[in-house]
Order: C-alpha cells, then sequence, then structure tokens
C-alpha cells in the first residue's frame, strides 16, 4: 500500500475523533482516599497511574501500522467526583513537552524495570526508595497497556480474512512484543516505542505530550534500516502517516513535534527523514501534529521555500522557530548547547528542553491592560472582579508621562509579583501533594537522582508565564502620551470617562485616535514604547522564582485567552472597547498594522526575544492573492528568512482567503477540515466560537 | 557620471512610498511614488500622480460627518452634501485634512527630502538582502523629478541598494542619461507606436518615448519593456503589428512584459474629485492571442519579469 492509499483508509476515521471529541475522554482517577494511606505519595499516584493504564479502553483497527488510542465506542467512564486539590490538575501546569523515549528504545519495558529494580536495591534514601518503588508499579501498568495493545492487534490477526491484514496485524503484535522485552531494533519499532511512551505519559498526567524530535529521535534506526535494506523512503512514509494519523485518533490534544533544526555539533539536521515528516503532514492534513521546523541560516532554501509553497495552499503547518534565538535564549537560562539544540514548542510555543524538563507553561496568562485599567478607575476594574493589589496614585497627581509610565511599571510588577507567588505556591504544594512515577521514567535525570519530575527530578524547571495584549497597551500610552501630556487637549479623567462610557461619543473616539502612531507599523515611537514595556516585563520576571530555585520566564502568546481575557476588561485608551479581544500575541492589534509585514515584522523584532522563551508569536495572515503568483513562495521564504535574521522568535503563516472562512461560518460542514492557526497553534476554524471565527477573519490580511 | 556625496537634502514631491512591493523588479522592494507625470493616459490607475501639486482627496466611506472640514476652511470650499469638497474653491491647503479624525480627506503628495525617504527606503534593507530587492521609484514619472530622482538614486546606490526606476522615457536624453550608472533596472512602458494614437491615448507625442528607448537598449542598460494592454483603446491587430516590429528592432531585443488592464484605479478618480473616463472596459480576454503574435514578430514576451 503507498502511504497516499493508507492515508485514504484511515483519514476518515482520524478526522472524525480529532474533531468530535475536543476534551480528552481518559479515563477517571480513582478516588485519592480510595488509594492506601499508608503508602507514601508516589506509590499511592503510581497505584493510581497503573489503574488508569489498566482501565483506558483501547482499540486497534485494520489498516493500523502502529497502536495506541482510545477506544471512542466504548462507554463513558465512570465520573467520580475528583476529591483531589484542583491545583494539581490546573492546565498548562503540567506535561507540555516531549518526554524521552530513549530508556524504552534501548531497553524495551522489561530493561527499564531492570534498571529501577537496581537503583532501588542502592537506594539511600527514602524518597527514592519510595520514587523507585513507584516507578515499579506505573510500569507494571505500562507493560498492562502494552499486552492489552498486543492482544488486540493479534485478535484482529486472527479475525481477518485478508492476508495482508493478517501479516500487518501479526508483525504489529511483534513488535509490540519485543518492546516489552528488549530494545527497539527498527523504525517500526522506534516509532511504536516513541508512540507507546507519550500515549501512556498523557493518560497518566492527563495534559498533553508530543513526540517531540521525531526525526532526531528516528533518524539512527531509519539509517540503519535503509543501510539494511529493510525500508525505502515509501515505506518509512507510510509509517509517519500512521503516526500522524494515530496521534489525531488517540486523543485530541494538541501534540508537538520538531523537525530539522541545528544538532548538538551546530551543523543543521536537515535531511530525507525531516522532509518525510513534512511531507506526512501534507498527506495526513490534520490538526495533529502540531508541526514545527526548526529554522537557521543552514537551513536550505530549497526546504524553506517548499514549506512557504505549502503555507501558501492554505495549510498552516509547520510553524517555524529561529534556532539562534532559542538557544541563545537557553543558554542564558544555563541550558548547555548541545542540550539546547533539542528546544521543543510545547504544543504551541512555550519552549521546552525535550525529554528533560518539568515546566509550567502559560502559567498565568497576564492581562497586561488590567494595571492600566487600574490607573485610570482607583485601583478598580472597568468590568470583572480583578482589582489592584495595592492602592493606585490619584490621576490628577501624575503631572509628566514619565510619572504615569513609572506608575503602570509599579502597578504591572505588583501583577507579576502576585501571579509568581501563586505559581510558586501551586508548584510548591505539588512537590510533597502529587507524583508522576510514570513520566519520572522518561525524563532525564530523574532516574539517575532518584526524584520524581515534580520533585527535583527533572534537569530543566522552570515556570513560564505569557503576556497578553501588549500593543493594545502600547497603543494606549502612545495615546495619553499625545493628548494628555503633550498637546494637553485631553485630561486623564476625560480619558477615564471616554472609557468608562465605552467610547460612547464616537467623534471623541475618532479625535482622540487620529493620525496616533500604531505598534506594528515599524513606528519609532510606538516601537520605543513596546521595548520600554517588554523591558518592564523581563525586569519584573527576574525578581522572581519559581517557588523551587527555578526562573520565572516571559512569554508573549496568547492561545484563545485574547478573547477570554478582552471579554473581562474595559474599553481601553487605544481605541478598543470593552469586552472586545485583545492584540493577538505579540504582534499589531487586529488591523492596525497597516504599512505591510516588512513593517510589522521591524515592529516586532525591534526588541530583544531571547528572554521570551515563555513563547513569542507572530501570526502572519496572506490574502489568497499571493497563491497566484508563482514567486510568492519564494518572496514569502526571503521574508521570512529576513525576520528570523532580525531577531524573530516564531512566525506562522495563515493564507486562507477571508472568502472561504465567510463560506465556512455559513456552511460549516463542507469546511469541517479547514484548519487555521488560532494563536501559536492550528485548530479547525468551525470548531472556534463565532467570536473567535471574526477575530480570525479581522486579523490584518496583509494584500500581495 | 561620477558617484559623488548625494545631495541629501534635495527635495521632491512624493505621494506615496509602499514598502513589500513585489511587482516592481525583482526581489522584496519599496516603491517611491513621485508627483507629476507628462501624459494624460486614459486608464492611470494612479490619477493622484498626474499633477505636480498636492492634492486634497476625500474618501466618503471613512468620513463620520463631525464637521471639523468645514470650521477650518478658510476658502468655503468644504461642503456638507455629498460631494464634500467644491473642486473649484479648493485651495489643497491641506487645513481640512489635519483636522480630519477619520483621515477621510487626505493630502495627496508631500515635499520629503532625499534623506527622509531613504530612511523610511533603509528600514526594509533586512528584507533586499534575503530576496535581492531594493528601492524602485514610480510615479507619476521619476523624470519629471529629475534632480530628486538622481539625488535619490545615488543615495540608494551609496547604500548599496539594488535600484530600478519605473519611466515613460519622455524626457531629454541626458535626463536619462545621468540615470544610467545609477540605475540597475529602467522599466519603460510602451503604450502605443503609433504617433497619432499615443497622442490621443497619452495626450503626447511619442517621438521622444521611442527614440529614448532605443538609446536606452543601445546603452546596454538592464531593460525591461511593458506594455498595457487595454481593450479596445490599444490592442487593434495593428496596434499589436506595431507593438511587435518595433520591439524586435531594437537590439537585444529586451524583453516585454504584458500588463492586462484592471479598473483597481477607478475607486481614486471619485475621491479626487475626477471623472473616470474607461467605466466601461474589461479586462482583456484574448492576452495568449496578443503574445503569441508579438513572438510571432520576434517580441521576446515574459509573463512576469
Amino acid at each position: 500500500m503507498t502511504a497516499a492509499e493508507r492515508v485514504a483508509l484511515l483519514r476518515p476515521e482520524a478526522l472524525r475523533a480529532s474533531v468530535g471529541n475536543h476534551a480528552p475522554r481518559l479515563v477517571e482517577l480513582p478516588r485519592w482516599t480510595d488509594l492506601p494511606q499508608d503508602e507514601p505519595i508516589p506509590v499511592r499516584c503510581a497505584l493510581a497511574e497503573r489503574h488508569v493504564l489498566r482501565s483506558v479502553p483501547l482499540a486497534v483497527a485494520p489498516g493500523e501500522l502502529l497502536a495506541g488510542r482510545v477506544d471512542w465506542t466504548a462507554p463513558d467512564p465512570v465520573r467520580a467526583p475528583n476529591p483531589l486539590p484542583p491545583d494539581m490538575f490546573s492546565g498548562g501546569q503540567r506535561a507540555h513537552t516531549a518526554l524521552d523515549a530513549g530508556p524504552l528504545l534501548r531497553g524495551g519495558i522489561a530493561g527499564i524495570e531492570r534498571d529501577v529494580r537496581g537503583r532501588l536495591a542502592r537506594a539511600e534514601d527514602d524518597e527514592a526508595r519510595a520514587f523507585f518503588r513507584g516507578a515499579l508499579i506505573s510500569l507494571e501498568g505500562l507493560r498492562d497497556l502494552t499486552d492489552r495493545l498486543r492482544a488486540l492487534a493479534r485478535d484482529q490477526a486472527s479475525r481477518s480474512e485478508d492476508p495482508t491484514v493478517r501479516a500487518e496485524m501479526a508483525e504489529l503484535a511483534d513488535i509490540l512484543e519485543r518492546l516489552t522485552d528488549g530494545p527497539a531494533r527498527t523504525f517500526h519499532d522506534a516509532l511504536q516505542a516513541i508512540h507507546l511512551v507519550y500515549f501512556a505519559g498523557t493518560l497518566t498526567v492527563q495534559s498533553l505530550y508530543g513526540p517531540g524530535r521525531l526525526d532526531r529521535v528516528l533518524r539512527p534506526y531509519y539509517e540503519a534500516d535503509v543501510a539494511a535494506g529493510r525500508i525505502g523512503r515509501e515505506r518509512a512514509l507510510e509509517l509517519l502517516c500512521c503516526q500522524f494519523l494515530l496521534m489525531n485518533h488517540a486523543f485530541n490534544l494538541p501534540q508537538p513535534v520538531i523537525v530539522g533544526g541545528l544538532g548538538p555539533d551546530g551543523l543543521d539536521t536537515c535531511d530525507e527523514l525531516t522532509r518525510l515528516c513534512l511531507e506526512a503532514d501534507r498527506l495526513v492534513g490534520l490538526v495533529n501534529p502540531s508541526l514545527a521546523l526548526g529554522v537557521n541560516e543552514q537551513t536550505p532554501a530549497d526546504l524553506l521555500e517548499e514549506c512557504a509553497r505549502t503555507l501558501l495552499t492554505g495549510r498552516t503547518k509547520p510553524s517555524l522557530f529561529n534556532d539562534r534565538v532559542i538557544v541563545e535564549g537557553l543558554q542564558q537560562r544555563g541550558v548547555p548547547f548541545e542540550d539546547a539544540v533539542d528546544y521543543v514548542h510545547s504544543t504551541c510555543v512555550e519552549i521546552t528542553v525535550a525529554g528533560r524538563s518539568n515546566i509550567l507553561v502559560a502559567s498565568p496568562y497576564i492581562n497586561l491592560l488590567k494595571p492600566l485599567e487600574w490607573m485610570l478607575n482607583e485601583g478598580e476594574p472597568f468590568i470583572g472582579e480583578d482589582r489592584s493589589p495595592t492602592p493606585v496614585r490619584p490621576l490628577e497627581s501624575c503631572t509628566g508621562f514619565g510619572e504615569f509610565l513609572a506608575e503602570y511599571d509599579r502597578l504591572l510588577g505588583e501583577r507579576i509579583a502576585a501571579d509568581a507567588a501563586e505559581q510558586a505556591r501551586i508548584r510548591r504544594a505539588r512537590m510533597t501533594g502529587w507524583a508522576f512515577p510514570l513520566v519520572s521514567c522518561f525524563t532525564a535525570d530523574c532516574l539517575e537522582r532518584g526524584r520524581d519530575v515534580d520533585r527535583g527530578g527533572a534537569r530543566y524547571q522552570w515556570t513560564e508565564t505569557s503576556n497578553v495584549g501588549l500593543a493594545n497597551v502600547v497603543d494606549s500610552l502612545v495615546g495619553i502620551r499625545r493628548r494628555v501630556f503633550e498637546e494637553r487637549s485631553w485630561t486623564l479623567a476625560q480619558v477615564r470617562d471616554a472609557l468608562r462610557s465605552d467610547w460612547a461619543d464616537e467623534g471623541a473616539r475618532a479625535r482622540f485616535l487620529a493620525g496616533l502612531p500604531r505598534y506594528g507599523n515599524d513606528d519609532p515611537e510606538a516601537d520605543e514604547l513596546a521595548g520600554r514595556i517588554v523591558q518592564t516585563i523581563y525586569a519584573e520576571h527576574a525578581k522572581h522564582d519559581d517557588g523551587a530555585g527555578g526562573p520565572l520566564v516571559p512569554g508573549f502568546f496568547c492561545w484563545i485567552m485574547h478573547r477570554i481575557l478582552g471579554e473581562d476588561t474595559g474599553a481601553s485608551a487605544d481605541g478598543r472597547r470593552a469586552h472586545e479581544v485583545l492584540a493577538d500575541a505579540a504582534g499589531a492589534a487586529q488591523g492596525r498594522d497597516r504599512r505591510g509585514p516588512t513593517a510589522a515584522i521591524r515592529s516586532i523584532t525591534s526588541w530583544d526575544h531571547r528572554p521570551g522563551l515563555g513563547g513569542i508569536v507572530l501570526n502572519l495572515r496572506f490574502g489568497e492573492g499571493l497563491l497566484r503568483d508563482t514567486r510568492g513562495a519564494e518572496r514569502l521564504a526571503e521574508l521570512l528568512r529576513a525576520y528570523f535574521d532580525l531577531g524573530g522568535f516564531e512566525v506562522q503563516v495563515n493564507a486562507v482567503g477571508t472568502d472561504t472562512l465567510r463560506a465556512a461560518q455559513k456552511d460549516p460542514e463542507r469546511h469541517a477540515d479547514l484548519l487555521v492557526r488560532v494563536a501559536g497553534y492550528s485548530d479547525y476554524f468551525t470548531r472556534l466560537d463565532p467570536a473567535m471565527q471574526d477575530e480570525v477573519i479581522r486579523r490584518t490580511e496583509h494584500a500581495l | 557620471m561620477a558617484l559623488t556625496a548625494p545631495p541629501t537634502q534635495t527635495t521632491g514631491m512624493v505621494f506615496d512610498i509602499q514598502r513589500f512591493s513585489l511587482h516592481d523588479g525583482p526581489g522584496i522592494r519599496t516603491t517611491v511614488f513621485l508627483k507629476g507625470c507628462p501624459l494624460r493616459c486614459m486608464w492611470c490607475h494612479n490619477p493622484e500622480s498626474g499633477a505636480a501639486r498636492p492634492q486634497l482627496a476625500y474618501y466618503a466611506s471613512r468620513c463620520i460627518h463631525c464637521g471639523s472640514c468645514l470650521k477650518a476652511c478658510p476658502y468655503g470650499a468644504i461642503t456638507l452634501d455629498e460631494a464634500r469638497v467644491l473642486r473649484d474653491r479648493c485651495q489643497s491647503c491641506g487645513r481640512c485634512a489635519r483636522v480630519c479624525p477619520a483621515e477621510a480627506l487626505e493630502m495627496v503628495g508631500k515635499r520629503q527630502t532625499v534623506e527622509e525617504v531613504l530612511a523610511v527606503v533603509l528600514r526594509d534593507e533586512p528584507f533586499y538582502r534575503t530576496s535581492g530587492g531594493g528601492i524602485t521609484l514610480s510615479g507619476g514619472e521619476p523624470l519629471f523629478q529629475p534632480e530628486f530622482s538622481v539625488a535619490l538614486l545615488m543615495a540608494a546606490k551609496e547604500s548599496g541598494l539594488h535600484t530600478a526606476i519605473e519611466t515613460c522615457a519622455l524626457a531629454p536624453w541626458p535626463k536619462l542619461e545621468a540615470m544610467l550608472p545609477l540605475t540597475d533596472l529602467f522599466m519603460v512602458d510602451i503604450k502605443a507606436v503609433s504617433p497619432a494614437k499615443h497622442r490621443k491615448l497619452c495626450r503626447a507625442d511619442n517621438a521622444l518615448i521611442l527614440e529614448n528607448v532605443r538609446r536606452l537598449s543601445e546603452a546596454g542598460v538592464n531593460l525591461l519593456l511593458r506594455a498595457p494592454i487595454v481593450p479596445g483603446l490599444n490592442d487593434s491587430a495593428q496596434d499589436i503589428r506595431k507593438l511587435g516590429e518595433f520591439v524586435a528592432s531594437l537590439p537585444g531585443p529586451p524583453p516585454l512584459e504584458l500588463m492586462p488592464y484592471h479598473g483597481i484605479g477607478s475607486g481614486k478618480y471619485t475621491a479626487l474629485g475626477m471623472d473616470y473616463p474607461l467605466r466601461d472596459v474589461k479586462a482583456p480576454e484574448n492576452l495568449d492571442a496578443i503574445r503569441e503574435r508579438l513572438e510571432s514578430l520576434g517580441a521576446r514576451v515574459v509573463l512576469e519579469a
């Protein structure tokens, strides 16, 4: 069967699963109180993990060459009220990285068990003993999960009349058996091992992992198979397609794969396997994987152009990451180069080091407009409940813009301090209140240190925030400076009243905004102010830690939070009305970048992206016009190359025409597989709520 | 002509600086549009470029009817009816545009120095570097402001940029000659080869244009000819034959790009209070046939250069 035929066979079910089940339907954890209370917490958690791995309903279907997905046709698991502290399971605060499949690849489940048993025997303290005991229990769960998948494959092999299916299923069962007992030997084995590790990890942690550096991990197996004549290009492509289909079928969570990029020797790693991964995603054309390419000055021009061509057909993947900026940013945090090049975007853009990290991402999203609202409204929000943690300076006492800005800096600092304290509390609570034994087996250096991933086992640990609404703040401050402090045509009280009224006087709004510089247009005044705000954010983050010795690392992306935070934010001095969406990621506010993509890029790269490992996103949207021009892909690739030369962190491209999007709003059924870049990740357009759909349509469409 | 320090304070009347231009020469470019043109082509899609002086434009759809302009105008040239601007009274002083909060009234054309223009152009230097792009002078007609154009080209060259100009070539040869060492690509429009037709369509004689095109191609510069194809106006069998024969007779011959007519500029005529003469003209449909005919005559036709 060709890869395309395999995709045609498996894609309908994978699409149905990925569109139809937005929330992961994972098996319920046992009641905390039902677990043996005399056991240490890591052991109790391991018993819960084993329960999950033993009871999650699984399925294997004819035609699938890899196994490991939830059976969506099984009855819903019983939903017991969860007695766990909610802190243990709030989003963004677990997983969100790639696991290290190395232990399974090198020794199989039996090999890991042997290693853990040896370490248990040599363990010198109670915590290590509890950790290793827990790990062994969780590994029993993994063994059980693998056995059940193998049994399902054997069953399909014996039931099928089709000799091809029988052979395929028998081979799949053999692979699963091999991985139970020993190392992966082939490309096919390795792919199955990678999937098994993050599938089980996602189930036990109940949050998302992904295969991560897929081409890098698979490369030695691929090269060995090719050298031995065991595999050809087409077969490898077919298997990769099966993997990508399975990701969509397994559970509907974004799962990161990043390919290409710098290797530990400083050379770019792009090769045939990298290209096969990109091709497999084009063939599969579904929401998963969340596919990225690491780009550096050695990235082959034709590969970048090929990506540009793909993006211009309306595809939203791959997203492109700047190796140099991210690796340098990680090195500034003390990560050695050879580890830094293994960075992975943790579904969207949050940077972690694959297989070695315990990082809270997007924890929390910080609404940058709120402190400005407090300043203008005596510490109270215009709408919502979010009040200033400290009293604010009376408006009339601000006699110059410098003082006004200093007060904003102070309140933003207070907000960041409060958020940092809360995240630190969560992290510390979890260090004693919960454990994740299974994923600890697949995260360096937990086994070496005898410590759970959440208790100092992971090599890299910090907390990442994401700061939302930068452009709104900058544009607001530009207007206040001009009208109130320079022209003196408005008082701060008048600005406050206009905002309280939600810009009821349209003429006044137009007069306030007329001719003001806007962030995103390469305007020095707006960009200088943006740089100033970013510096405050960086400096305030540097004052805090993650609660356990790691740094607090900022980022600028928003997922769907610009809409959610916007709903709770009053009118702002940039002309935005109450409840409206905040600016998307680190770019201009919606529709305000009027000078084209080069100007937008100069603005966003006017400040240093390296400290922003929490993720910095530039969304570029192009009209369909570019498609008709054969040189469009070439120009886009050159534009992106310049963006990276200028120090841009990450960029994603939307080339879907407004007409297409409007048609999809009217007729969602026919556009069920229309993918758009939302904010850091891709999603099915028709699955977004109408406000979010409108927002995607409104984003500046750079006409070409 | 020796490349000396460019006179950076030379001023010109500029009506737009368009960044990320993809169709005015190689790579990613910035196109500087200069005001003033010796031709008045019936299909001109930049009608704001004809006159050399600044002009007032009014975009009705942006107007919020606040009345600010009415108070600002010292000539009584603002009316509250639909036209908004009484063109016979308007002196294009720009006072109304300065107070318009909705950017519905806009002055087209601004006197700028070479230094100011170059500062904007150089912002996209990183993009020229990855794409082989640069600066393009367009208009209007760059040769209509020869001193400014030469100074700008000189400054651009000194900054190491690739330079291109879009011109109708209607100027005494020395003015073009001055640009030879400063210009990496000449893009010259040929609107009609027949003198009578050219006078009718563009209200100017074309003898000097054709002679300059010949001299440019003899000078061995990088030359791209461009022919607008406007149905019913310059696409008759005779027009095409003359075009093909002329181009084929040039040394080289230089490549010829066909530019099918589009009506995209018509909204600007309304904004400027001008009549658009070609309301009923559609885009050409016989482009392939025209191309084949031109090639049979020995022209080298390119699609998108």
